[in-house]
């Protein structure tokens, strides 16, 4: 018989999990380890309850995945940014619950998940010109006028390409 | 309790004496990475080092204005209030590192130009990914010779966002002075790419230079190459350094100006080449120089540089290059000196 752990979100809101895929997060593994057998819900105040079933929902299709080693920075590894089909899927959110989800998975240690989430933003990077990231990400540009006049300058080349 | 973060946590640089706390917190605070270190360069011959002091700034020093901004918008990712992020911006600096850390060479090259923030986070494997990368210089003096000197990357100068570059080898090159021969010149940048580069640097690195640069080498003594003076219109920053001393043969002589006139040979001692990381982002490398003169005069869109693209490498002068790669040129001279 499988043993269920509750978690409950940001928002008070109770997920009934199978206590192995909650394992997928190093964190909560290791506080179920420290608390041993008990029924009392784990509180996850910096994760509210859209992107935890999100979360739930990949632990759940990944949860027979071998758990991934610590070291794996190799230059190889790195390099890629291929995202598996179903993950490709899973990921295709809006811009605020992709970073959501990152800052949850961050915060419970799924890495495996981290680095998709963090790969996803690559891609998001990936062949843009500066002017094009600043759109994908609405980010403000806050080089100084005499910055951004050197670096239209050394960029003039590249614009409209 | 082990977190994410941990996996991003590098070993600290060494700490010297010589910097106080703030200028310690400023080195350290700005990317919250602070342990990614450059692996430290393999020391110059003293000469060189002598001729050519390399500003002793700390490496990957940052300027006042990204350390403000980057304290500010440093977000622990352990906090117990709840997390909200609407714009990536707003992901904690470890998780951009991470990110940051799958790019490959021309995104960030386009990551350095958004903003000071992502400069701040992009320069660093920006320069951990040129560092392996050697610049060729490649000399030319018209009848005599067409040699290279290697250059590979030394410090990153933050506040004058400068790639250094120093000399490695020692090499010189020997040019001769005197009627009927022209000015040896600076006639291609090249960039061998590390074996750490998996870009389209190595296939790029065709010319970076925008026109040929008339090198002075009459009289002895340190000189300076401005490479602003030499381009098409868009200021790329580089300069080269370099001493020029009189030899007669293999035998150095007197630097007395007044002897200078007795021989015709010039040992050409090559210091540090400086440039903005931007001069050697690969798509203008790729580009050819047609091209690029083209798009500083007519604009990128316009008609005419279009049609001088789509005329491809015909234009190109990376040609001469692999002519001379393919063995017409000569090796690398060094020169033994006698003094």
């Amino acid at each position: 018989m499988t043993t269920k752990v509750t978690l409950t979100s940001s928002d008070n809101e109770n997920f009934s999990v199978n206590k192995e895929i909650t394992k997928r997060s190093i964190l909560i593994k290791n506080m179920l380890e420290d608390v041993g057998k008990s029924d009392t819900p784990i509180p996850l105040p910096n994760v509210n309850s859209k992107v935890l079933r999100k979360v739930i929902e990949w632990c759940e299709y990944h949860c027979m995945d071998p758990l991934a080693p610590t070291n794996e920075n190799t230059e190889n590894q790195k390099q890629n940014t291929d995202i598996e089909d179903w993950d490709q899927k899973f990921i295709e959110v809006d811009q605020e619950t992709l970073f959501k989800i990152i800052l949850a998975t961050n915060y419970l240690n799924i890495k495996p998940l981290l680095d998709i989430g963090c790969k996803t933003i690559t891609n998001m990077i990936k062949g843009k010109s500066p002017e094009e990231i600043y759109k994908t990400f609405n980010i403000v540009n806050n080089f100084t006028p005499k910055e951004e006049a050197q670096i239209r300058k050394e960029n003039k080349w590249a614009e409209d390409q | 309790m082990a977190t994410a973060v941990e996996h991003l946590s590098l070993p600290k640089p060494p700490l010297r004496k010589r910097f106080s706390a703030h200028s310690l917190r400023s080195l350290i605070a700005p990317l919250n990475h602070s342990s990614i270190s450059l692996p430290s360069f393999p020391t110059t011959h003293a000469t060189d080092a002598a001729e050519f002091p390399v500003p002793s700034i700390p490496l990957l020093h940052l300027s006042t204005h990204t350390r403000k901004r980057s304290l500010l918008s440093l977000r622990s990712s352990r906090s117990s209030q709840p997390q909200s992020a609407k714009f990536v911006t707003d992901l904690p600096n470890e998780l951009l590192v991470q990110v940051v850390a799958y790019l490959d060479l021309s995104a960030l090259f386009a990551l350095y130009n958004v903003s000071r923030h992502f400069r701040s986070l992009a320069v660093l494997p920006l320069v951990r990914t040129l560092e392996p990368t050697k610049v060729r210089l490649w000399f030319h003096q018209e009848g005599l010779r067409r040699t290279f000197v290697e250059f590979r990357c030394r410090a990153y100068d933050a506040p004058r966002e400068r790639l250094i570059f120093e000399c490695t080898g020692g090499s010189a090159c020997l040019f001769k002075t005197g009627v009927g021969l022209g000015k040896p010149q600076l006639d291609d940048v090249t960039l061998i790419a590390g074996p750490t580069v998996t870009c389209p640097l190595k296939a790029a690195s065709e010319n970076y230079l925008d026109t040929q640069c008339p090198l002075r080498v009459k009289h002895a003594g340190a000189k300076e190459l401005d490479g602003q003076r030499h381009s098409f219109g868009t200021r790329y920053p580089w300069t080269f350094k370099y001493t020029v001393e009189y030899v007669r043969g293999t035998v150095k002589v007197s630097a007395d100006p007044a002897r200078a006139a007795e021989g015709k040979h010039r040992l050409l001692r090559p210091g540090v080449f400086e440039c903005s990381p931007n001069f050697l982002d690969p798509k203008r490398g790729a580009m050819n120089v047609a091209v690029r003169w083209c798009a500083e005069k007519f604009g990128e869109a316009g008609t005419i540089t279009q049609w001088v693209r789509n005329r491809g490498k015909k234009w190109s002068r990376g040609k001469s290059v692999k002519q001379a790669e393919s063995g017409l040129l000569e090796e690398s001279l060094d020169v033994p000196i006698a003094v």
